[in-house]
């Protein structure tokens, strides 16, 4: 990237807020351009539990998150109906619980009038047979449970498709691209854009924009720190971690130690624990889970759950929230809530931050955020980001006609569909026309635990700007199942070297990188039947027996 | 006199052979295939690598001369004193050792048309599926006759369908390579294996497409195929999937039928069918050595004083009854209807493996020997059997990792250690990953230490 580039918007951070900042502009008309440090989603919003659920527990503190989460959840059930999942839930109630299934069922009542706004279902009581029938993985040591009804999303998928949508109506996104430092006006004033460098390139060029919007998430008092700013947060680590496989039929309640709420639940292709919240004070670049955090999760999770520590645990999942500051309360208390900063009254006008908030109401934030910047930009359109389909959210994919059409293993084209809605029979005709038809070569699976096809990550490259190997666990989930990459990142590496053109020890510096951040999120709570297939894992990259170089 | 070995991989297969060849009455209980059969193509006694942090050199850092795998054994040995090769290799003469225990193992595996290829004198470049260079010492069969000095032209053969081999990408890679390596007068192509209609959608399923290899028929549905494929002075790379059954000899059927040489990439996970004919090949020599084979579980050892007396199991359901040569079995735990058995021994090999074998296992959230509670040690000599796997990992995953250098200790004669440091049983014997103090992913000593203490502990067990 040579030269300057000018857009009326800068926003500076790819996670779930700027890619739906940037969107928000772009079905305005607003140009912009979105840069991102490393890949989009790769922080917080990777590391949420993957829901855009009302938020049951902040009900009693801030009706307003649930309100908003649960309406915003419902567009977002109209924009990407192929992200989304039904979750439903089962909340057991114990006969020591301080809270009796009368009080809870109360809460739940008042939960119910919220569920319309995301097409939920109202909740249901259970008696403790009842219970167990439904979910055999339940304690039953039970008195009853209740059901209520939620949903799951890939938030990476999310975060990807929202700047490839901005990207489609014409705004620069880039990735592996880090703010060096902000521009100014001379003489001190305005800020008017900022100096980017290219990670991947080691190049620097500057962006000009009229106004910018520093939406880094958790990294937002470092971004405001560059501009002379100060943004207090109070940033709280959480963990999940996965399971091999789905661990129950239907989402548990949970309750810690402490007697904070968590849940076990099913997450595309594995199950997922969580989370924590905890105060954090460390370095946001080089996060890992500790053995307390793992303890702690699991403790929580046996309550529900006795049979949890039989299930495998193939890595943990960890990022930080950016939390709004708060003094003289438990992490648990703080609010939800989001904010959007005009810092023309700190000195640095022109600059406007995003912080806090719920993925779930991703939409409505970036909707607010969008029509602060229009208003200083003088832009009067309305936004359209509820209505307006993400790509591939116009329809529905028929998975059985594609799948015979292109001679792809059916499971493959389900999992596409996902990811891709009704663009995954584009992905599998563009593999068609340049490998001459897929009698000749019909997509190859080189994911199983996903599965992941080499036509996926071909497209990934020619239409969705991936750029590193790393990328591909966030974008289309490679690697991250129970091998953790051992059977297919070679080979995936092998792809996107023959679409980008690597040389031969860039391809071996990717996988290394991609090994390292694997190994990372797999050693915090490693143990079990794991043990094996790390021994293999150790095999296949470092190559004791043959394995490769 | 009667043995029983626990463990079908390369080291308890080589105890129970060198046991049965000096007259021993041997058994060999095996669960379920292990580490072997996931391997592929290359035995590696000590490979170089020279690019990798910690990696092996490929010359003397003194002498600047080109380094034989054999100094390379002694230099694993003099860098980590508990390495099971400094025991190993000082037992007798290493050299005598190394190449008895090399030339017995092919002799076990050459009826089934297994040999093992290359000398401990000499490095030699082979390619893997990925087209990276393998600075290779040993190789069986299949991968072995890739030598690419040897060649005067290369090609690497795409398989239309065939998940796991980016050709293109391979080429690429392989060409820069070799030229950083001066391997650069030979000629490198791509020929593509055309397939027939009737083949096109097994070759997504490499197992299958190997077992279709060793078959008339599919033989003749690509015999035009193939002979398109050879050229005069052509070393002709396939993806590992050139056969299931060793003996069914495919390798030699591409070669006779191409009319040149071919050899196969060493493999990758997931792809190379190497690691499952080396696992045929041994069960094969077992079968001619009289090991008699159970497909079983070990469930409890009876031991009386210092001494191992009889191993109880569960034979799996199907297999036949004790003394049999048992067919392989499914995984898994043995079902109810399971047999169990038990059989009276002099003494005893564990060959269990690490992780992957279930030689050391983690319950309850620690780490355990499930057989006889042996104690257990990680890479710096620290005691480890009783703490958490995951207290024993690094965040530096190519650094040293005190888990996977985890296993027991022996005395010179490879009987594990008890807690007072002196062997624990008189009769019984420890080879292979289960042994400790080594790491063979990160030392790249490959089958090293399985073959020679297999081997060994097979010498040493018919002692008594």
């Amino acid at each position: 990237m040579n030269g300057r580039i000018r857009v009326p918007v800068l926003v500076v951070g790819g996670g779930i807020n700027g890619a739906g900042i940037a969107r928000d502009l772009a079905l305005r008309g607003v140009h912009c351009a979105l840069v991102e440090r490393r890949e989009f989603g790769s922080g917080t919003s990777w590391a949420s539990s993957g829901m855009i659920h009302g938020g049951l527990r902040y009900l009693q503190k801030d009706p307003e998150v649930t309100l908003h989460s649960c309406v915003d959840s419902g567009a977002i059930q109209r924009i990407a109906p192929h992200l989304i999942f039904r979750i439903p839930f089962v909340m057991p109630v114990f006969p020591e619980d301080p809270i009796g299934p009368e009080l809870v069922e109360v809460g739940l009542e008042m939960y119910d009038q919220y569920q319309p706004f995301k097409n939920g279902r109202s909740h249901t009581r259970l008696s403790r047979a009842e219970a167990l029938r439904l979910e055999p993985a339940l304690s039953s040591r039970i008195e009853c449970a209740f059901t209520l009804d939620e949903w799951g999303v890939d938030a990476a998928r999310l975060t990807a498709a929202n700047a490839l949508d901005a990207a489609e109506r014409g705004a620069v996104v880039l990735t592996h691209t880090e703010l060096i430092e902000w521009l100014r006006e001379p003489g001190g004033g305005r800020i008017v854009g900022g100096r980017m460098r290219d990670r991947i390139r080691d190049e620097v060029f500057e962006i000009e924009a009229d106004v910018c919007i520093n939406a880094g998430g958790p990294w937002v008092p470092k971004l405001a720190a560059l501009a002379g700013v100060e943004v207090r947060l109070r940033p709280g680590k959480g963990i999940h971690l996965v399971f091999e496989r789905r661990v129950s039929n239907l989402a548990v309640y949970a309750r810690g130690v402490d007697g904070r709420d968590m849940f076990t639940f099913p997450h595309e292709q594995n199950s997922m624990a969580g989370t924590t919240d905890d105060d954090f004070y460390g370095d946001l670049d080089r996060l890992e889970a500790t053995e307390d955090e793992v303890a702690y999760v699991l403790q929580a999770m046996e309550r529900s759950i006795p049979s949890i520590r039989g299930h495998r645990v193939i890595h943990t999942i960890q990022g930080v929230r950016p939390t709004l500051w708060g003094f003289g309360k438990n992490e648990d208390e703080l609010s939800r809530d989001y904010i959007v900063l005009d810092h023309a009254k700190d000195g640095a006008p022109g600059l406007f931050t995003i912080a806090g908030g719920k993925l779930a109401a991703y939409r409505l934030m970036a909707e607010d955020a969008a029509d602060r910047l229009c208003a200083a930009l003088g832009v009067r359109e309305p936004s359209r980001s509820a209505t307006t389909p993400l790509p591939g959210g116009d329809g529905t994919l028929d998975v059985l006609a594609t799948a015979r059409r292109f001679r792809t293993p059916l499971a493959a084209v389900v999992r596409l569909g996902f990811r891709h809605g009704t663009r995954a029979a584009k992905v599998l005709a563009d593999h068609d026309n340049e490998s001459g038809g897929a009698a000749v070569a019909a997509p190859r699976v080189v994911c199983a635990c996903e599965p992941v096809l080499d036509a996926e990550l071909r497209h990934g490259v020619a239409s969705e700007g991936v750029r590193r190997l790393t990328d591909c666990a966030l974008r289309v989930r490679l690697g991250i199942g129970a091998c953790q990459g051992s059977a297919c990142v070679g080979n995936a590496a092998a792809v996107l070297a023959d679409t980008l053109d690597w040389s031969a020890s860039r391809c071996v510096e990717e996988v290394r990188a991609f090994v390292d951040e694997r190994w990372r999120a797999v050693a915090p709570a490693l143990g079990g039947a794991h043990l094996a297939a790390m021994e293999i894992h150790r095999h296949t990259f470092l190559g004791g027996r043959g394995f490769t170089s | 006199m009667k043995a029983v070995v626990v463990g079908g991989g390369l080291a308890g297969s080589c105890a129970a052979l060198e046991l049965a060849s000096r007259g021993a009455d041997v058994t060999l209980v095996s669960a379920a295939p292990g580490a072997t059969a996931l391997s592929w193509g290359t035995l590696d006694v000590a490979a170089a690598s020279p690019l990798r942090r910690g990696g092996l050199p490929l010359h003397d850092a003194a002498s600047g001369r080109p380094l034989a795998p054999i100094g390379r054994m002694h230099a694993v040995a003099a860098a980590n004193p508990a390495h099971p090769y400094a025991m190993l290799l000082r037992a007798r003469g290493p050299e005598e050792e190394v190449k008895e225990a090399v030339a017995a193992l092919d002799a076990w595996l050459a009826p089934s048309g297994v040999r093992v290829q290359g000398s401990l004198e000499q490095t030699r470049w082979l390619a893997d599926v990925h087209g990276a260079l393998r600075a290779a010492d040993l190789a069986f069969s299949g991968a072995g006759e890739g030598d690419l000095d040897s060649a005067d032209e290369i090609a690497l053969v795409d398989v239309p369908g065939l998940p796991g081999f980016e050709v293109r990408s391979a080429l690429r890679t392989l060409a820069a390579e070799m030229a950083a390596v001066g391997l650069t007068s030979r000629a490198l192509s791509i020929v593509r294996l055309a397939l027939p209609d009737s083949l096109r959608d097994v070759a997504a399923q490499p197992a299958r497409f190997a077992r279709g290899l060793d078959t008339d028929a599919v033989r003749d549905a690509l015999r035009g195929a193939v002979g398109a494929l050879g050229a005069e002075g052509r070393l002709l790379l396939f993806p590992p999937v050139l056969g299931l059954e060793p003996a069914a000899g495919t390798r030699a059927w591409i070669e006779a039928t191409a009319g040149c040489r071919a050899a196969e990439l060493v493999g990758a996970p997931s792809l190379s069918l190497a690691g499952f004919r080396l696992d045929r090949a041994l069960e094969a020599a077992q079968r001619r050595g009289r090991v008699a084979r159970i497909a079983g579980r070990v469930q409890r050892i009876d031991v009386e004083g210092a001494r191992v007396r009889a191993v109880q199991l569960t034979v799996s359901q199907g297999a036949g009854p004790p003394g049999q040569h048992a067919g392989r079995e499914a995984p898994g735990p043995p079902s109810e209807q399971a047999a169990a058995a038990t059989l009276a021994c002099n003494a005893l090999v564990l060959a269990t493996g690490r992780f992957v074998g279930g030689g050391i296992v983690e319950r309850g959230g620690q780490l355990v020997e499930p057989l006889l509670g042996l104690p257990l040690h990680d890479l710096a000599g620290r005691r480890v059997d009783g703490l958490a796997a995951r207290q024993l990992v690094r965040s530096d995953y190519e650094g040293e990792q005190p888990l996977f250098g985890t296993g027991v200790r022996t005395d010179m004669r490879l009987r594990p250690l008890g807690s007072d440091g002196l062997p624990h049983f008189a009769n019984c014997f420890a080879a292979g990953d289960l042994l400790g103090s080594f790491d063979p992913a990160r030392d790249r000593t490959g089958f090293g230490v399985a073959l020679l203490s297999g081997r060994r502990a097979g010498i040493e067990a018919s002692s008594c």
